[in-house]
């Protein structure tokens, strides 16, 4: 096919589109979809009885605001990097890992003081069930982020499916947080944390390459 | 940006936010303008490499279907530059991988020259006119190859080419000097 020819059936299949907003306003549907779905889902699967009271405690407050944090950095991160010429400073890249890393220190700190008190701080445990409540929890918002970035032309693929991937996880952690009763330092290490730091890894490996596929179909069905 | 003057890209903004509405005579417009900062680009990145026209009409369709992503709020430039670098450097990654696969004919094709001084001589002469015949850019890469005895990656450096592309190029030019040779009578 000659160049003239591509211009010409690119011309021929013409359609009027709506321009994306701006990944500020996509970014805010996205929170309302976790909001609405993540809330929804964990109070679907029970909160924890203790809720009211772990709230009140610091080592609660301050998994939230990591946790928030990391999610929402990530989303924007991941919303931005699927406009083409979009600017993401290095600091905009890295402040969503920053965030998650604040928050695994924290745990470590939490570690390091119940170790102090006593070495069954260090025993393991089995939380599968946490790792199912995270994955049910985080399904929907993934799933929609994953669909917001689709819908744009990605420059960096791997690193908006990694920053998607991290914000999925993230809202996963949160919800466990709010559904999780046990206080166990390597309980939430392991079963709570371990999942949000393993999940960016394999979606930067093998989730890009499922990602490509998946967008190549996408725009292909695309006027 | 280098490539696109701002009166350009204010033309060519225009000519989007029309496109965008579905407006033929102005796509038809823009991708003639961008074709030609396409083309300039590639040929400035890449030089005159024989899959440089894919490229050119890879970037053209990534525009069409990543046409909705760009906000008219936005300046136009950094979106088109931003999908026109992506696509580019996905092609050179293509071809390096090519380039990595196949194995380039580092010697021309064996050729039985006849022994006698006289026949040398005439050969000689039609290897230089068959040479002649090739693309600049194939004779000059055969040319640092096989009469400067330099290295492929010698030669991409020199010229500015990956190494993908110069064996790419050779290999080209050696199936032409091949078929020139063929056609002047030479046996193989």
């Amino acid at each position: 096919m000659t160049t003239d020819e591509v211009v010409s059936t690119l011309i021929r299949n013409l359609k009027p589109v709506s321009p994306l907003p701006a990944p500020g306003v996509r970014m805010w549907a996205w929170g309302a979809i976790v909001a609405v779905a993540g809330s929804l889902v964990a109070v679907i699967l029970g909160l924890r009885p203790d809720l009211a009271h772990a709230a009140a405690t610091l080592n609660f407050q301050a998994h939230t605001v990591f946790l928030v944090s990391a999610t929402a950095l990530a989303g924007d991160a991941a919303l931005v990097l699927a406009i083409p010429g979009e600017q993401l400073s290095r600091a905009r890249q890295l402040a969503p890992i920053a965030a998650a890393g604040c928050w695994v220190t924290w745990l470590l700190m939490e570690l390091a003081a119940a170790a102090s008190r006593s070495p069954a701080a260090w025993s393991i445990d089995f939380g599968w069930g946490c790792v199912a409540k995270a994955v049910t929890i985080a399904a929907l918002p993934a799933a929609a982020l994953l669909l917001m970035v689709g819908r744009g032309a990605p420059v960096e693929v791997r690193h908006a499916v990694t920053f998607a991937a991290l914000a999925a996880a993230g809202v996963g952690a949160l919800g466990v947080e709010f559904t999780c009763p046990k206080t166990d330092v390597m309980h939430l290490l392991i079963w709570h944390a371990g999942p949000m730091v393993a999940l960016p890894v394999v979606a930067a490996v093998a989730g890009t390459p499922l990602f490509l596929l998946w967008m190549r179909r996408h725009e292909a069905a695309r006027p | 940006m280098g490539g696109m003057s701002p009166a350009q890209e204010h033309e060519l903004t225009l000519l989007m936010v029309a496109s965008q509405k579905g407006d033929a005579a102005a796509y038809d417009a823009l991708l003639g303008g961008l074709r030609g900062v396409v083309s300039g680009y590639v040929r400035r990145r890449l030089g005159s490499v024989p899959w440089g026209e894919d490229v050119v009409q890879d970037v053209l369709f990534s525009i069409h279907r990543a046409r909705h992503t760009w906000n008219p709020e936005r300046p136009f430039a950094p979106w088109f530059y931003a999908v026109m670098q992506s696509r580019l450097v996905d092609a050179i990654r293509v071809h390096k991988r090519i380039g990595m696969r196949e194995e380039p004919m580092d010697v021309v094709p064996p050729v039985v020259w006849s022994q006698s001084p006289e026949a040398e001589t005439i050969a000689q002469a039609d290897l230089a006119q068959a040479m002649r015949q090739l693309a600049p850019v194939q004779r000059l890469v055969i040319e640092r190859l096989k009469l400067a005895e330099l290295t492929v990656k010698q030669v991409a450096k020199e010229t500015g080419m990956s190494e993908s592309n110069v064996k790419v190029i050779a290999h080209r030019g050696y199936a032409a000097l091949k078929r020139l040779l063929t056609g002047a009578g030479y046996d193989h």
